[in-house]
């Protein structure tokens, strides 16, 4: 698909640049060793980072999570806590940090200063150049739920995933929606119906192939890859097409509140629970490899309801007390933590679990509640085939920047080409984390 | 102790030693939030140029090309009603828009899997909505009308509706072939609704189609045909599809006739779906579109709620409405008037009981003192505040980008410390003095100093005497490198100051020309840009008349010869 190409492109091009400029920079020799895969992927994002302390104290391989991560613990040997990562920006300022970080956050990108305070990122998400390698057998390439990500900020674009530049892939906020897509209108019918079903689907979807392959020639050529997109975007829909009515044996998924409801505060915790439920059915069925999972958005004025401040997240972020900051970040470990339960709750064959074939990554799009760049509270964990040591805490002697996150997600999830970003051109920015 | 005591010099040379905003001028800048290339200054536009301005609208000079837009959720939505007459938000599942500025298009963003996804469930989900009686009636087919002859006619209507262009006869044959197939399932209803579906999940349907022109010629640009031009109109106007009328004017090819586009623009405007269109322009322009989402802090502001944040859009809407139908139609009323239309949830924020005999719809008198246009409504004061205290920054860099373009680069590549925690004894303004030292000002004074002329304002809009216990200082000044900038003691006279400054005409020109045409400007536009600008005035600031002079610009009725 032309979209998937340009992404493709355009990194290999910036890829490129940094060679010229920083000799350095070398794409690694990986061939012979093949890079350990984990079978998934899921990303996941909370907004504003943790106060101050989130730390785990001890050593590398014995150590105590502390009263922040705690909710962690029963996962501690599959988790990976590093501290000394950098977030994608470099200042230290309230209202821009915001949309610097998220931009920066999976991508690698940074801002070129040229859209204001709601600049999209110019590159592609990791998420995203991992489902353009080995997404393509998948019914879906990847999925995207989210739980109110999509309010409106002043300051910052919501969007951390993005299939190329300036293309943001929202997250999908409504578990109705979610549920649809993943299985159809096609839940519990007979087998007649949902053939004629997919017949009829095809058959639009066949018009629209016409209708766009009419109007290509027509167009302005810088409009063309507008409609290459839509082009890819009814082949995706095609692959699910088969995948129609399949049944698979995860757990229903119940009280889903109606649209409008989902976006009520007081729904929020529940709605971040029932995408969770959903990923992780989705995985569970093999519909996806890639999956990510957005916890609102940065800047987010929603008060969660029944945990120790009424305070909105980013006001209690912002401009609250320590126990504001800290009753906010406990309520997003726990979900962190509720993904990592979910996801060993599911057999799979062997005695595995889908934590062990699956490699979460965790993180923010800045380090403490008070918009600092660093540290970033990242996490890995589950499975990460071997690339990742896990039951460790890695604290970097020297700050470096997330890009080294990024690198090695990509590696473990067998992109090996790809060993830093155009971006991001210090020597320090280059290849894998150090410890890997 | 402020700038606004400094000169201009002097800030020139602050923001020159400053390695803060990467050395620029904070003040260089005019080319507003819309991102693109920028038409060099408002201001420098609105000066005017002498007679042998290089932006004079010749009528072979090179265009702006409009890029390939998708419909925005509103305008599918409109779409959809006007065109199968089904009332529903089925675009509420879409992904965001993009904006262009402060206005929803979509003229950048390729559609991802997702968008696609819903666009088709969208589609399935309309086409459900209908049975054949609603089919056989949107056709127009009579009762003795067969089935198959009712198709054809309902894929002629919907189609050429549906698509705003002529239906090609490949069209009509390739949705006749829907509708042959989903006949199979279930008869005439079957086969209509897979045939509408695939009309609503198409492209053609989907986005502003403006086809590749095919006429030769030397001339860089070329007229868009009349029906791409009736659709302009009616999105720009109405946010949907073209009505009978104008497509009877589009089919006769009278739109590329100045004075008829004129006629059909007047009659658009004067229509109650152009005051929908303006109330959609005027919630997006302020930020004030998701004002029911708003949350304030609850023991300090303890009144406040839904219905509050509601009354406070309407109470704007209706202000709004008001001056924009008026005879003088007056862009400085907009920014001066002490009058406007309070809903009564809103009235304990104004501290006003309603004289006897008024309702909501009369004009409430305010005090001149405190309340000077929409930008003193508690809707704009409250969208640009936190929840529990005040924030200058907010409310100067949305005045600064939105209301008079005036460009602010973020401050990339510095380390800015962050300002000191909330304190209850402190005032708002005595927490922004960080923002003074050399490093922060050259960017912050002119947003800082145009922010604390509002501080007499709280988070929901009330007028306050004092903050952290303390005297409010409200003085500050317009720093943009405007013949009106200086030194103003208040927000009232802040006000004033906005409406008299050139830049705010510049900058509403070129907000309303992003809306009517779903992009950002670059320096092609300028001719049109201009022409608006010097219209503007003569007019007398007449909105009215800016939004009927916009479909005649170049960059409203011309395309480019050769588009890349």
């Amino acid at each position: 698909m032309t979209h998937r190409k340009f992404a493709r492109r355009s990194l290999l091009h910036g890829l490129g640049a940094s060679l010229l400029a920083a000799p350095l920079l070398g794409v690694r020799e990986v061939r012979g060793q093949p890079a350990p895969t984990a079978k998934n992927l899921v990303v996941v994002t909370w907004p504003e980072g943790l106060e101050t302390g989130w730390e785990p104290t001890g050593t590398q391989t014995a150590f105590t999570l502390g009263s922040l991560l705690e909710p962690l613990t029963p996962f501690q040997d599959q988790l990976l806590v590093i501290s000394g990562l950098t977030s994608g920006f470099n200042i230290f300022e309230s209202l821009l940090a915001h949309n610097l970080g998220t931009l920066s956050l999976w991508t690698g990108a940074r801002s070129k200063g040229v859209g204001g305070l709601k600049e999209l990122a110019a590159s592609p998400s990791i998420d995203q150049l991992i489902a353009q390698k080995s997404g393509g057998n998948s019914t879906f390439a990847s999925l995207h739920f989210g739980a109110q990500t999509n309010r409106d900020s002043f300051i910052s674009t919501p969007f951390v995933h993005f299939s190329g530049p300036e293309q943001p892939v929202p997250a999908e906020d409504d578990p109705n929606v979610m549920f649809n897509q993943i299985f159809g209108s096609a839940l519990n019918q007979d087998a007649a119906a949902i053939d004629a079903l997919k017949k009829r689907r095809q058959s639009v979807l066949d018009y629209v192939r016409k209708d766009i392959k009419r109007l290509q020639p027509q167009l302005a050529s810088s409009d063309r890859p507008k409609l290459d997109a839509h082009l890819g975007g009814i082949e995706a829909i095609e692959r699910s097409l088969s995948a129609l009515g399949q049944n698979c044996a995860a757990a229903p998924v119940t009280n889903v509140p109606s649209r409008d409801a989902a976006l009520l505060d007081e729904k929020f915790p529940s709605v971040c629970r029932l995408q969770t439920d959903l990923l992780v059915t989705s995985l569970q069925c093999d519909l996806t490899r890639v999956a990510t999972l957005q916890l609102s958005n940065t800047d987010s004025q929603i008060k969660i309801p029944n945990i120790a401040t009424t305070r909105g997240v980013h006001e209690a972020q912002h401009s609250g007390t320590q126990a504001d900051r800290i009753a906010v970040g406990e309520f997003f470990v726990k979900q962190l933590a509720y993904v990592l339960e979910r996801l060993k709750s599911v057999q799979v064959a062997n005695g595995r679990t889908l934590l062990d074939d699956t490699l979460v990554v965790m993180g923010s799009e800045m380090g403490i509640g008070t918009h600092a760049p660093d540290p970033v509270p990242f996490l890995i964990a589950g499975g990460g085939g071997s690339y990742f040591k896990l039951g460790r805490y890695e604290k970097l002697a020297k700050t470096l920047p997330h890009t080294r996150l990024l690198v090695s997600v990509l590696q473990a999830m067998g992109r090996s080409d790809i060993t830093g970003f155009a971006d991001f051109p210090d020597p320090d920015a280059q290849g894998p984390l150090p410890f890997v | 102790m402020f700038s606004r005591l400094r000169s201009v010099e002097a800030l020139v040379t602050l923001a020159a030693l400053s390695t803060a905003c990467q050395g620029e001028d904070p003040r260089a800048g005019a080319a507003g939030s819309g991102g693109g290339s920028g038409v060099g200054g408002a201001g420098a536009a609105a000066a005017g140029l002498g007679s042998s301005d290089p932006r004079a609208c010749a009528l072979d000079a090179a265009v702006a090309a409009t890029p390939l837009r998708r419909l925005t959720r509103t305008q599918y939505d409109n779409t959809v009603r006007d065109l199968l007459g089904l009332a529903t938000h089925e675009a509420a599942a879409f992904p965001d828009d993009d904006r262009v500025g402060a206005f929803p298009a979509n003229p950048r963003q390729s559609v991802t899997d997702a968008h696609v996804r819903r666009f088709m469930d969208a589609a399935e989900h309309l086409a459900d909505q209908l049975d054949a009686a609603a089919l056989r009636k949107l056709a127009g087919c009579a009762a003795a009308t067969a089935d198959d002859a009712c198709a054809d006619q309902l894929i002629q209507v919907t189609g050429s509706r549906g698509y705003r262009r002529p239906l090609s006869q490949e069209q009509a044959l390739d949705l006749r072939a829907v509708y042959q197939l989903g006949k199979q399932g279930g008869g005439f209803e079957s086969g209509a609704r897979l045939m509408i579906e695939a009309l609503l999940a198409s492209p053609s349907f989907l986005y502003h189609v403006e086809l590749k022109p095919t006429i030769g010629g030397t001339s860089a640009n070329v007229p868009l045909s009349d029906w791409e031009l009736a659709s302009r109109l009616s999105y720009f106007l109405w946010q949907t599809l073209p009505d009978a009328e104008l497509v009877h004017k589009a089919e006769a090819g009278e739109l590329s006739d100045a004075v008829a586009l004129e006629q059909q623009a007047k009659r658009l405007l004067a229509d109650a779906r152009a005051e929908q269109t303006l109330a959609y322009f005027t919630e997006n322009w302020l930020g004030i579109a998701s004002l029911q989402q708003l949350t304030r802090d609850s023991a300090k502001f303890p009144t406040f709620d839904a219905t509050q944040a509601r009354a406070m859009r309407d109470e704007t809407l209706a202000f709004v409405k008001h001056v924009f139908q008026s005879d003088a139609s007056s862009l400085s009323e907009l920014f001066t008037a002490s009058y406007s239309f309070v809903p009564d949830a809103l009235l304990p924020v104004y501290g006003l009981t309603r004289p006897d005999r008024e309702s909501a719809t009369d004009a409430l008198q305010l005090d001149p003192t405190e309340r000077a246009g929409l930008l003193l409504q508690p809707s704009v004061l409250a969208a640009h505040a936190p929840s529990d205290h005040t924030s200058p920054v907010k409310r100067g860099v949305f005045i600064l980008s939105d209301i008079l373009c005036h460009e602010i680069k973020p401050p990339v590549g510095i380390k800015v410390p962050e300002l000191p925690p909330l304190d209850p004894n402190q005032t708002t303004r005595e927490r922004f003095l960080q923002h003074e030292q050399p490093g922060c000002s050259g960017c912050h004074a002119p947003i800082d100093h145009l922010g604390f002329t509002f501080e007499h304002y709280d988070s929901v809009g009330a007028f306050r005497e004092t903050d952290g216990g303390k005297a409010i200082n409200d003085s500050g000044s317009l720093e943009i490198g405007s013949s009106v900038d200086g030194p103003v003691a208040g927000a009232t006279e802040m006000a004033k100051k906005i409406a008299s400054a050139p830049e705010l005409g510049a900058c509403v020109v070129r907000q309303w020309h992003r809306f009517a045409l779903g992009r950002s400007e670059s320096d092609a536009d300028a001719c049109s840009l201009h022409s608006l600008e010097t219209n503007l005035e003569s007019s007398g600031s007449s909105l009215r008349e800016l939004v009927l002079a916009i479909p005649l610009q170049n960059s409203f009725r011309l395309r480019p010869a050769n588009p890349q």
